[in-house]
């Protein structure tokens, strides 16, 4: 029998190796490409012979990297707190309340997920023009809670629902208030739906490309994806798109690297729903 | 003890406050533009002057005459379809090659998961490195073997291919660790029995795990399906619909037919279709998972 099972364990080793290379060469290539300089032209999976810097003064001054990435930060942490903190409690309410009214309004909610962000471009676009939300934070933070907070909503629901609701009882003979509750009792035990929330929002939002690109359209209001994106057009310059891209990439990627037991646990937690 | 008189924080149905901001933000951001945008597929709009004529239904009818959006369409099938097709047994054969691995499984996860954390726009960057006609990787690659150059993102086809194995590539490790925290619940029992039994590893996958791991395929199918209709990003990276309108989906199709082409009517109605066709893909998948009798949530 256990003759038999070695093929497939081969087989699946050669394939778990190929899809990595496949995962990793694409990083490998884009760092040399980054330290050539444009005259450099050796092939990209050569490591570069000098320590060439000017693709990064191209990022910074271009592509204005630095305000792409501080924007990005501001737009990402002001978003994450209002998914959290409204996600949680309407959450609250939408769990221990069985009526029809908040049966709809959980329908309501999850049926965003389905919405592609492009089929209200038209409509959206000219609401925020008109209350001035073009190249505002207000109007990119409030339309990344809108795409974000219903994969929040549908994970705390879940998981408060497997919450027995004979602890609130029980808390509520003790005296406790519904708010009391749930900042006492319920919020400690959501830290780990909380994780799971801020890591999958925290990249969809860091990475959103969309309506950032539309909505802030100035160099100086950008985020990081757009910002990546000015070098579509000047595809001959590949090497400072290389260092634009290492450069908006790798916050996320240390954060990556130092939290990687958490990043995982989140992932895994918004599988399981 | 005497309810009326019982403050308003002990009455649990006063807690139904707490669901009105994300109530009122989502209305606003995503029910009144859907409303407000079927409004505009009524009518003639370019999305710039004050002319606005109502013409009924007529701009969904000549969408289907319009060859370019039933290339749209067909290419955001296509993406989707196989996106879906390569992303999910490849999850599925890499989740179990990791479920037996003893060493290492932590660096091997980072890396499937590496291009998680990047931008589509940051790894499109990179693929089309990788892809360009002078000085790409594959190019460079083959000419070693004496093959010529070839313009990847140029074809349809080619251009079309690479869009779909970036797509699937990219978040295949997040498919592949859902997988893999749904194998690891599966009881050891389970396969100890089978091995008692005579079973090969290929029959215990086939009879005991593929079947205890439906929930994770509702869900890794499900996002993998919502998530490449509405597949945007990739196409603007790395051929911008081009060329021509070859590799355009229903999404870049919006964004050209309304900036470009200036015709936001019709891009609403555009908009609208989408919508509703991936609501329709959604509920027919569901249903179908449903069909096969699994306690899910």
């Amino acid at each position: 029998m256990v003759r038999k099972e070695v093929p497939w364990r081969k087989l699946g080793s050669i394939l778990l190796v190929l899809v990595l290379l496949i995962q990793i060469i694409p990083f490998y290539i884009t760092i040399t490409e980054a330290f050539k300089p444009k005259t450099d032209l050796s092939s990209t999976l050569l490591l570069p012979t000098q320590l060439y810097l000017g693709n990064f003064e191209a990022a910074i001054n271009t592509a204005n990297i630095f305000s792409a990435i501080i924007n990005s930060l501001i737009v990402t942490s002001i978003a994450l707190v209002l998914i959290v903190v409204l996600g949680a409690i309407a959450s609250y309410s939408l769990s221990r309340i069985n009526s029809k009214r908040t049966t709809i309004v959980f329908l309501l909610l999850i049926v965003v997920i389905l919405v592609p962000p492009l089929s209200t471009l038209v409509p959206l676009y000219n609401i925020l023009i008109k209350l001035n939300g073009i190249n505002t934070y207000w109007a990119i933070i409030l339309v990344m809670v809108v795409t974000n907070i219903p994969t929040c909503i549908l994970l705390y629901v879940n998981f408060l629902k497997q919450i027995p609701y004979s602890l609130e009882e029980a808390a509520l003979i003790d005296g406790c208030n519904y708010i009391q509750i749930f900042t006492k009792i319920l919020m400690p035990t959501l830290k780990p739906v909380t994780s799971t929330v801020i890591i999958i929002s925290g990249i969809n939002i860091w990475n959103e490309y969309a309506w950032s690109h539309f909505i802030l359209n100035q160099p100086t209001t950008r985020t990081i994806a757009p910002a990546v994106g000015t070098f579509f057009s000047s595809s001959i310059d590949t090497g400072a798109a290389s260092a634009t891209t290492l450069m908006a990439s790798i916050p996320l990627i240390i954060l990556f690297l130092c939290l990687q037991k958490h990043f995982i646990k989140g992932f895994v937690g918004s599988g399981i729903k | 003890m005497n309810e009326k008189k019982r403050n308003i924080w002990f009455n649990k149905h006063s807690m139904e406050v707490f669901y009105i901001p994300v109530l009122i933000i989502v209305i606003l951001f995503v029910y009144l533009p859907l409303l407000v945008g079927f409004g505009y597929s009524l009518t003639d709009w370019d999305g710039y002057s004050n002319s606005m004529n109502f013409i009924g239904f007529s701009n969904y009818l000549s969408v289907f005459k319009d060859p370019n959006f039933i290339k749209s369409l067909v290419n955001t099938l296509i993406y989707t379809f196989f996106i879906v097709l390569i992303q999910q047994p490849l999850a599925l054969l890499l989740a179990a090659r990791l479920n037996s691995v003893k060493k290492g499984a932590g660096m091997i996860r980072m890396g499937l998961l590496l291009p998680v954390m990047v931008s589509y726009i940051a790894f499109g960057t990179m693929y089309s490195l990788m892809f360009s006609y002078t000085g790409g990787t594959i190019n460079d690659i083959l000419g070693i073997f004496g093959v010529a150059p070839i313009v990847w993102l140029g074809g349809r086809w080619s251009s079309i291919a690479i869009i779909i194995i970036m797509s699937s590539f990219q978040w295949v490790g997040m498919s592949t660790l859902i997988y893999f925290s749904g194998m690891q619940q599966i009881s050891g029992e389970l396969y100890e029995s089978a091995d008692l039994d005579g079973m090969s590893s290929f029959q215990k996958f086939k009879y005991i795990t593929i079947p205890l791991l439906q929930p994770a395929f509702l869900v890794n199918v499900l996002l993998n399906v919502i998530g490449s209709f509405k597949i945007y990003d990739q196409i603007i990276v790395l051929t911008n619909g081009g060329p021509g309108y070859e590799t355009q989906s229903l999404s870049s199709y919006i964004d050209k037919t309304y900036f470009a082409n200036q015709m936001a009517g019709y891009a609403s109605a555009i908009g609208i279709i989408t919508f509703l066709l991936i609501v329709i893909l959604t509920l027919i998948l569901y249903k179908q998972f449903m069909k096969r009798e699994v306690d899910l949530w």
